[in-house]
């Protein structure tokens, strides 16, 4: 096995923005390659204490259309009840043995089943117990402050408070879910900082999107 | 006959051909039972590779799609969401019991649980084992790398598996799932009945080269056939003649993609002993046919043989008995080839013989044998010689008169008896009878063949005849016949000898004076003046070397003669 190098690559520089409090953070995730990384979510946890309690009820949806979890990786905060309605007109059954939240919802149609309360942070790996390609994350932390990149790269934190922060990155790609370097991190009023995180990423054999081949496998 | 320095020979005609014809027929089957021998065996070799080729790469995909149908197997099972749940339960005992039920559902010998790191999480052959690296981290890998598996040949504890991994997705990668089939003999005799060819799987020697691994042959064979093939320099996909255990059998590598440590390759052989099996009641049956036609051939050789000598040998008695003088004897040949034609002209020839010596014989019987013999002996043609002759006449005295007191058969009777002895006393004196002239004899004495005491011989005939003349009238007294009375004259002179007649025919005989003067001499011999029975002439005696009692008779006159001549009366030898 080779060593294990996963993890933010480096941090690199800072921007001051002018605006008003409170700031905008902005991370710009690349791979080993310069290339930018869709479906990376970059969370900063205060590093002087918790993050502020969390208030009242947050809902969240992961959806099923075209035998897929759209979106593929929906980060929420801890105590998020996510819906899993189930758009196509087949029956799904959505599972995780994930040890946040081992759950299943058994085969379903349409919104008729409660939603699902994370509680612990942590990955959940979804899968249907019906259709082995369906791959979809849900990514728990503890704070408010995050947000997953597009397919520019780019995950922009809106209102974080002034103040020391570890910025951590996650992907599904990473070798080990479960362990994600915390980079320090500032952030100063009025100031637009771009974090610039590189990450190595691993192939996965299920890409979570149904395969676009029909038939058999040649044998 | 020299042959290669070998002396044949033989001492019959019939051995001869029956030792070239068996000669022949042998070379011939020989060679051709030769020939069917290299051809057949070239021609299974040649069938054998081919097979082996096409078999070979049959071979190859058939171990592909087990392979396949292994993978396709556990991922089912992989796929299995209860034991999915097992997995994340975490029971030692129920993981291990999952596992086993699924080793059984799919057949393999052993079933084993490997995270991603290469732990040992569950074995079902060894359900202790736990928390160890497995035995084939190398595989583990390899399968990592795309994280869709893989499969090869692990060995785990002296024993040899195809390992197939596959990955254990709850959802995503978790764990790998690893199914071992055993290779081993009973394999090798299962793919036997599938590619009836004999099976060798051969693992990568710790030092280099190939060893058995698994085959349906006994294990040191299986280590033997990977030297020998080394040896042989074959490539893989090539068939290879290998001889083994005193067998020839036609090998093949079956060919793969990677070959490298650990890995494991397949050799496929077929033996040409097996494979001939079939031929050999053929060739049983061509050995009797060889059998049958060298028999043939011996009688064959025989009865053309006998058909030849046969013939020949009654030639040959034929020709003995011919040198015998018997000419009455035929060859009896009933043919119409050759060999008939011969005998047909040798009866012929024999013909040609017996009337020639009938002709020889019948000849003799008409005229004299001197006369028979100068006649066969040149060429018989009108024409004559003068030759000096003593002529000898000889007459009984009135035996016309005796004849008519006679019956016709006594006078036939005493006739022949006179003339036969009288005859054969001129023959054995070499005189030839010229001609009888009804009781008259005349002969010669000289011709056709010159002696130098022809006149002695004469004039001892007369006196023989004389003597004889007495027994044969003693004779006739005795059978109350009267006797007869003789005179005779004797004359040499020269004469014309030869064939005179017409040209269809002719005799021998001599005519001229000399001839007359002995006619004339004998004429004398009735008169009593001269009182002498056997008259000989001067000329006759002076030829004579020997010495006769004569008795002068003065001088004669001869018919148509004028001169004289000296006549004696013969008396007898002067002692």
């Amino acid at each position: 096995m080779r060593k294990p190098t996963a993890g933010i690559a480096a941090a690199l520089s800072f921007f001051l923005t002018t605006a008003a409090l409170p700031a905008a953070f902005e991370a710009s995730v690349k791979n080993e390659k310069g290339a930018p990384v869709a479906d990376a979510v970059v969370s900063l946890v205060p590093s002087t204490g918790p993050a502020p309690a969390f208030e009242g009820e947050s809902f969240a949806v992961m959806d099923q259309k075209g035998m897929e979890f759209v979106p593929k990786v929906l980060p929420v905060r801890t105590g998020t009840r996510v819906r899993f309605p189930n758009s196509d007109n087949i029956l799904h059954h959505v599972y995780s043995f994930s040890s946040p939240k081992p759950f299943e919802l058994p085969l379903y149609k349409g919104k008729t089943v409660d939603p699902v309360l994370f509680d612990k942070p942590g990955t959940v790996v979804l899968g249907c117990n019906i259709h082995d390609w369906m791959l979809g994350y849900i990514l728990i932390v503890d704070t408010p402050y995050f947000s997953k990149t597009g397919g520019d790269g780019l995950a922009i934190l809106r209102d974080v408070p002034p103040g020391e922060y570890k910025a951590y990155l996650w992907h599904y790609g990473l070798k080990d879910l479960k362990k994600m370097e915390a980079v320090p991190v500032k952030v100063i009023e009025a100031g637009n900082r771009t974090l610039e995180l590189k990450v190595r990423l691993y192939p996965k054999r299920i890409t979570g999107r149904m395969p676009q081949t029909h038939g058999g496998t040649g044998y | 006959m020299a042959a290669r320095g070998i002396e044949v020979k033989f001492n019959s005609f019939r051995n001869r051909i029956l030792f070239y014809f068996l000669v022949l027929v042998t070379a011939v089957q020989v060679a051709g039972f030769a020939s069917f021998d290299v051809i057949l065996k070239r021609n299974t070799r040649d069938r054998i590779a081919k097979d082996l080729e096409a078999g070979a790469v049959v071979f190859r995909n058939m171990l592909d799609d087990r392979t396949v149908l292994m993978t396709s197997a556990s991922t089912m099972l992989a796929g299995d969401f209860a034991f999915k749940r097992v997995f994340f339960e975490g029971d030692h005992g129920t993981m291990i019991s999952a596992l086993e039920n699924h080793r059984r559902r799919i057949g393999a010998n052993v079933m084993l649980l490997v995270s991603l790191e290469n732990r040992v999480v569950a074995d079902t052959s060894r359900p202790r084992l736990r928390g160890a690296a497995s035995e084939f981290p190398e595989l583990i890998w390899k399968a990592g790398e795309d994280g869709a598996g893989a499969s090869s040949i692990v060995n785990i504890g002296g024993q040899i598996y195809q390992m197939v991994i596959v990955p254990l997705l709850a959802p995503d990668l978790r764990a790998w799932i690893c199914s071992g089939f055993l290779v081993d003999d009973a394999l090798a005799r299962r793919l036997k009945k599938t590619s009836l060819s004999d099976v060798i799987f051969h693992g990568s020697a710790p030092g280099g080269g190939w060893r058995g691994i698994a085959s349906t042959f006994p294990r040191e064979f299986a280590d033997n056939i990977s030297a020998v093939l080394a040896a042989a320099g074959g490539k893989p996909g090539k068939a290879l003649s290998v001889e083994l255990r005193n067998d020839e059998y036609m090998a093949i590598v079956v060919p793969q993609e990677e070959v490298g440590a650990g890995a494991v390759r397949v050799v496929l052989a077929r033996s040409l002993t097996a494979e001939l099996k079939p031929y050999l009641r053929l060739r049983a049956a061509l050995l009797a046919l060889f059998v049958l036609g060298l028999l043939g051939a011996v009688l064959g050789a025989v009865w053309i043989a006998r058909s030849v000598t046969k013939p020949v040998s009654l030639l040959v008695e034929g020709a003995r008995r011919i040198g015998r003088g018997d000419y009455e004897y035929a060859v009896k040949v009933d043919r119409t080839d050759e060999i008939g034609e011969l005998a047909e002209s040798f009866n012929e020839m024999t013909r040609g013989l017996l009337e020639r010596d009938r002709i020889h014989d019948l000849l003799g019987k008409v005229v004299s044998r001197e006369i028979a013999k100068e006649l066969l002996g040149s060429k018989v043609e009108l024409g004559g010689e003068e030759r000096e002759v003593t002529i000898l006449f000889s007459d009984l005295r009135a035996f016309t008169a005796l004849s008519e007191r006679l019956e016709a058969k006594q006078v036939v009777l005493m006739l022949n008896t006179y003339l036969s002895k009288m005859t054969a006393i001129i023959e054995n004196n070499g005189g030839v009878v010229d001609k009888y002239i009804g009781d008259e004899i005349m002969a010669i004495f000289g011709a056709p063949i010159f002696h130098e005491n022809d006149a002695d011989m004469a004039l001892r005939t007369a006196l023989e005849m004389r003597h004889a003349l007495g027994e044969v009238n003693a004779g006739f007294r005795a059978l109350n016949l009267p006797e007869l009375e003789m005179g005779t004259g004797i004359n040499t002179g020269v004469v014309v000898a030869g064939n005179i007649g017409s040209s269809s025919r002719l005799n021998y005989t001599v005519i001229g004076d000399g001839v007359n003067t002995a006619s004339r001499l004998q004429s004398l011999t009735k008169s009593a003046e001269y009182s002498a029975k056997t008259i000989v002439s001067e000329a006759t005696l002076k030829k004579a070397r020997e010495k006769y009692e004569t008795r002068p008779l003065g001088a004669a006159t001869v018919k148509g003669k004028t001169e004289q001549l000296q006549i004696y009366a013969l008396e007898g030898f002067r002692r």
